[in-house]
């Protein structure tokens, strides 16, 4: 299996943490709140169903809506393995950043 | 305005992802971009959402969501490496065929390649400098129509000073001088310019920086070429370098690559305007009446040239001389354009283009041609294909695919060809062209252009024809191959052997504009005439040169290999724009004519063989100074019938200078022979050493070229003895032209040789086809004549109308292409009809060798096969 997430794949995976209702438009929102970067849903589209053939996403159909002219959405949920894989990332980067002497980080 | 909810996306994109998507995901992917698109329309706008729909509909188009189904329902993988297959083996079944057509289309592509590559040349010049949109080169537009490019030494920096449209500005003048370094000397040019021109050119450097070079004095850029003079291969950044006869000393502070051969400004050597010769800085300064600068202004983005021209209005009414604030005005002559100004060879590049089109043309008619020919010689293959359960879209497929392999083959081949003529073009154009597919996209896309061309004509054509194709009928061979798709394909030789007469017609026409200017009696005589640069700064000691000169000149002894010697400011064939106006001593101030003018002494008509028609030539005991000779254009022009007591006075010299018009000089051809002769004025100056004409006599060149040799060396000079013929100088002149009608006979050779081909060809195929009507003619008692006659009619036919197609559109552009030439043939019936029986002649040749060898075949071995 596949472990290693690229930064968008990462940023996706921790939004679809603690989102209600996870799909394309709602994270495609949100990734473009937090970062400020406009990113277009056929990009997370790609994004989510990479992450779920990963293994990190499961997904199933949800209910319709009338805005999407009655059709169902796809909803997507981290997997325990996404859970792990984002935990070890950030214990990683926290070990990398303990070792940069206080000192060098200067402005 | 409308409720949101009621606003559909586009139907076309929705229409197109519901077609590509895959079903299994067009429900949430439709659904997701449709909740977008709401959203979208609400916060920012119908407009911008429908776009913004569109992006993403294209954005969703990738290899997981693409049908499946979709894919593998089309063409197979199978079915591909099928058609190639097929395709490889009827390039090999009809190999004479295959290769014609594969050999035509390689001549086409690389001819209009190359054709391509020399048009963008020529479009490319000074396009190097990222502002070359916003530089004007400045000059002055007469009353008179005529227009001047040269302009007063202080107008320049002035105008930038006054207008802030204006942001740099740089003279640029050049000189002739010696450049030393050490005892090392080099005869070289240097241009004398401001610290703008660092700023409006951006010449390729080779070692510092152009604008901190010419920023301060005393510091010279050298091009690469002159510092190799110099210092071999030292590195002069930092040497000293002075400038002989100037006696000025320079710092090297940049090294430029030599200007590149598509650059109109050309320089050895650069130095700072605070360091102009005093001849050039003080005497001249301020002096608003000698016009002999070289001027650009760089514009400020956005700025309108007609306007600024208009806004100059203003700039030459405050400082132009009181004389010539009526007739003259401030032009404003763009860079990009300067290079077609200065070699006239505009018009060259539209013959280029209208070539290329028609080689491509006609080779794509070959290919299309041959391919409908092949296609219906395999109706059967097709019947079979479609009983099977081929498609129709199947079959146009397959012929795209051979029609495609064929193409690439071709170009290919055709790249290769052009590769390998490439040098030889740049040799023969003095010219720097390359082929590099990687850093030119526009060349790969052209590439890929005219590839696609061929392929669409050769798969529309048998798509035409197949689409009416019953399977049954194909199978049972009920078509008559003779009918299908006959007409369009005879219709395209008609087009084709119109396209190659345009072409071999047109290039007839050049030949003999080009021989008659040649052939023209240029009313002196060139032959045996040496032109030598002599000023006298190229020598050690210059007055002792000039006086060596002069002695030469005057004590010449008969008996010597040199009939005579003559200096003159320029020679016939490279006259400088250089005018003035004038008017008769006795007219009022506003009859003012401008006339070009030179500077000669009293051997120069005699030694060119120039005829004296009125007065005198120049005398060194009658004529002190003020005397002119000037042309009969000049004459005609101020409207004289006699030159009795006829004075001239010059615009903007001395008060009470007149020039006494001592003769009149036949009108000589002094330029080429496009233009009309122009009138011109001949200053008389018995000692200027500048250019010195030789006439030698005839059978003993080489010994007077050694008498001239001898007498250079004896003088100390800083460079070898250098001359040249003024016959070639002048020949030069029609380079050019030489050129366009060299390019214009290879090209129209080669559609002629590719229509021919293509004639063969479709003549073989068909002639194959009626070999069994051949055959019963034969064994009813036709005779092979008859036979041949037969099946030749139909071809001389459409080359007939060809030939009556093409005539009237040469007409019109042969017309069009000597209106510019101010002595021009006029156009004969014998070059059509000439060309056109030559073209009848060749294609008759074909289509009559081909027939003449199915007619004198045994009847029996056509008729036995079924």
């Amino acid at each position: 299996m596949n472990y290693q997430l690229g930064n968008l794949e990462e940023a996706v995976l921790l939004i679809a943490l603690y989102l209600d209702e996870v799909y394309a438009v709602s994270v495609a929102e949100e990734y473009t709140q937090q970062t400020g970067q406009r990113i277009s849903v056929p990009a997370i589209h790609t994004v989510l169903s990479r992450l779920e053939d990963k293994g990190m996403l499961k997904s199933r159909m949800g209910e319709a809506s009338p805005e999407r002219g009655g059709r169902r959405k796809r909803l997507y949920e981290v997997t325990q393995l996404g859970l792990n894989l984002i935990r070890e990332i950030r214990d990683e980067r926290i070990r990398i950043w303990a070792k940069i002497p206080a000192l060098r980080v200067k402005t | 305005m409308k409720d949101p909810e009621q606003i559909r996306p586009p139907a076309w994109a929705n229409d197109f992802l519901e077609w590509f998507c895959a079903p299994h995901l067009l429900e949430e992917i439709q659904g997701d971009l449709h909740e977008v698109f709401h959203k979208r329309c609400r916060e920012r706008g119908v407009r911008k959402a429908k776009i913004l729909f569109v992006l993403d509909v294209l954005g969703s188009v990738s290899p997981r969501t693409i049908d499946k189904s979709f894919r593998t329902n089309t063409v197979s993988a199978t079915m591909i490496s099928n058609f190639f297959k097929l395709g490889w083996r009827n390039f090999t079944k009809y190999m004479s065929y295959s290769l014609i057509n594969i050999f035509g289309l390689s001549i086409g592509f690389s001819s209009a390649l190359l054709l391509f590559l020399i048009i963008r040349y020529e479009n490319s010049f000074d396009g190097f400098h990222s502002k070359a949109d916003r530089i004007y080169r400045v000059g002055n537009s007469y009353k008179d129509g005529n227009f001047d490019d040269m302009i007063v030494t202080p107008q320049v920096p002035l105008m930038e000073k006054e207008y802030p449209e204006i942001v740099h500005s740089s003279r640029f003048h050049g000189s002739e001088d010696i450049l030393g370094h050490g005892d090392v000397y080099t005869r070289s040019s240097y241009h004398v310019v401001d610290p703008g021109f660092g700023e409006l050119f951006e010449f390729p450097m080779i070692a510092g920086d152009l604008r901190k070079a010419l920023a301060s004095p005393n510091q010279i850029v050298l091009t690469q070429s002159t510092a190799r003079q110099l210092f071999g291969e030292n590195d002069p950044m930092g040497k000293t370098v002075r400038l002989v006869n100037e006696k000025i000393e320079f710092t090297v502070a940049a090294i430029a690559a030599d200007p590149p051969k598509n650059s109109t400004l050309w320089f050895q050597a650069l130095i700072p305007w605070a360091n102009a010769p005093k001849w050039l800085d003080l005497d001249q300064a301020g002096n608003w009446y000698n016009t002999f600068m070289i001027g650009y202004i760089e514009v400020a983005p956005g700025t309108s040239k007609d306007d600024l021209e208009q806004k100059l209005l203003a700039f030459r009414n405050t400082h132009f001389l009181e004389e010539r604030r009526e007739t003259w005005s401030i032009l404003l002559l763009p860079l990009k354009d300067e290079h077609f100004r200065l070699s006239e060879n505009k018009r060259m590049i539209t013959i280029f283009s209208i070539m290329a089109g028609a080689i491509l043309l006609v080779s794509c008619i070959n290919f299309t041609n041959l391919s409908i020919a092949q296609t219906l010689n395999r109706t059967k293959e097709v019947g079979l294909r479609r009983v099977l359960g081929s498609l129709r879209h199947h079959i146009s497929v397959q012929f795209s695919i051979e029609a495609a392999i064929t193409c690439a083959i071709a170009l290919v081949f055709g790249i290769a060809l052009a590769w390998f003529v490439l040098p030889h073009l740049n040799h023969y154009y003095d010219i720097d062209v390359s082929i590099n597919l990687r850093e030119n996209y526009l060349l790969v896309a052209l590439l890929a252009g005219i590839c696609v061309l061929p392929v669409l004509c050769a798969s529309i054509g048998p798509s035409f024809a197949l689409a009416r194709l019953q399977p049954a009928n194909a199978m049972r061979s009920v078509i008559k191959h003779g009918n299908t798709g006959e007409s369009l394909r005879r219709g395209l030789i008609v087009v084709q052997f119109t396209v190659s007469m345009v072409l071999l017609i047109g290039t007839a026409i050049v030949w003999e504009q080009t021989n008659y200017m040649k052939s023209q009696d240029l009313r002196f005589n060139k032959a045996n005439v040496i032109a030598i640069d002599a000023w006298p700064e190229f020598f050690k000691d210059p007055e002792k040169a000039k006086l060596g000169f002069l002695t030469f000149r005057d004590q010449l002894n008969q008996q010597t290999a040199i009939e005579s010697v003559a200096f003159t400011s320029n020679i016939p064939g490279q006259y400088d724009e250089n005018y003035n106006v004038f008017r008769p001593a006795d007219a009022s101030d506003d009859e003012f004519i401008s006339l070009r003018q030179i500077y000669v002494d009293h051997n120069f008509f005699q030694t060119f063989g120039m005829r004296i028609v009125r007065g005198r030539s120049f005398s060194p005991e009658l004529d002190k100074g003020h005397a002119v000779i000037i042309n009969e254009a000049a004459m005609k022009k101020f409207g004289w019938t006699d030159i009795d007591n006829k004075e001239l006075i010059g615009n903007g010299m001395e008060q009470g200078t007149s020039y006494k018009v001592v003769g009149v000089v036949e009108d000589y051809y002094y330029q080429s022979l496009k233009r009309s002769i122009q009138p011109l004025i001949h200053f008389y100056i018995p000692d200027n050493v500048a250019r010195m004409a030789v006439r030698l006599k005839a059978g003993r060149i080489d010994e007077g070229l050694d008498l001239l040799r001898n007498h250079w060396n004896a003088m100390d000079a800083y460079g070898p003895f250098d001359y040249r013929f003024v016959d070639k100088s002048f020949d030069a002149l029609y380079k050019e032209q030489d050129r366009l009608s060299a390019t214009a006979s290879l090209f129209s050779l080669i559609a002629i040789i590719v229509s021919c081909l293509g004639l063969f060809s479709i003549t073989a195929y068909s002639i194959h086809l009626r070999r069994k009507e051949v055959s019963i003619r034969k064994v009813l008692g036709a005779s092979v004549l008859q036979v041949v006659l037969k099946l030749s009619r139909a071809y001389g036919l459409m080359i007939g109308i060809g030939f009556l197609v093409a005539c009237p559109i040469v007409y019109y552009l042969g017309n069009n292409f000597l209106s510019s030439f101010e002595y021009r043939i006029e156009l004969s019936p014998i070059t059509f009809v000439s060309v056109g029986v030559a073209t009848f002649l060749l294609a008759m040749l074909v289509v009559g060798y081909l027939s003449s060898r199915a007619a004198s075949e045994n009847p029996v071995n056509a008729l036995k096969e079924e």
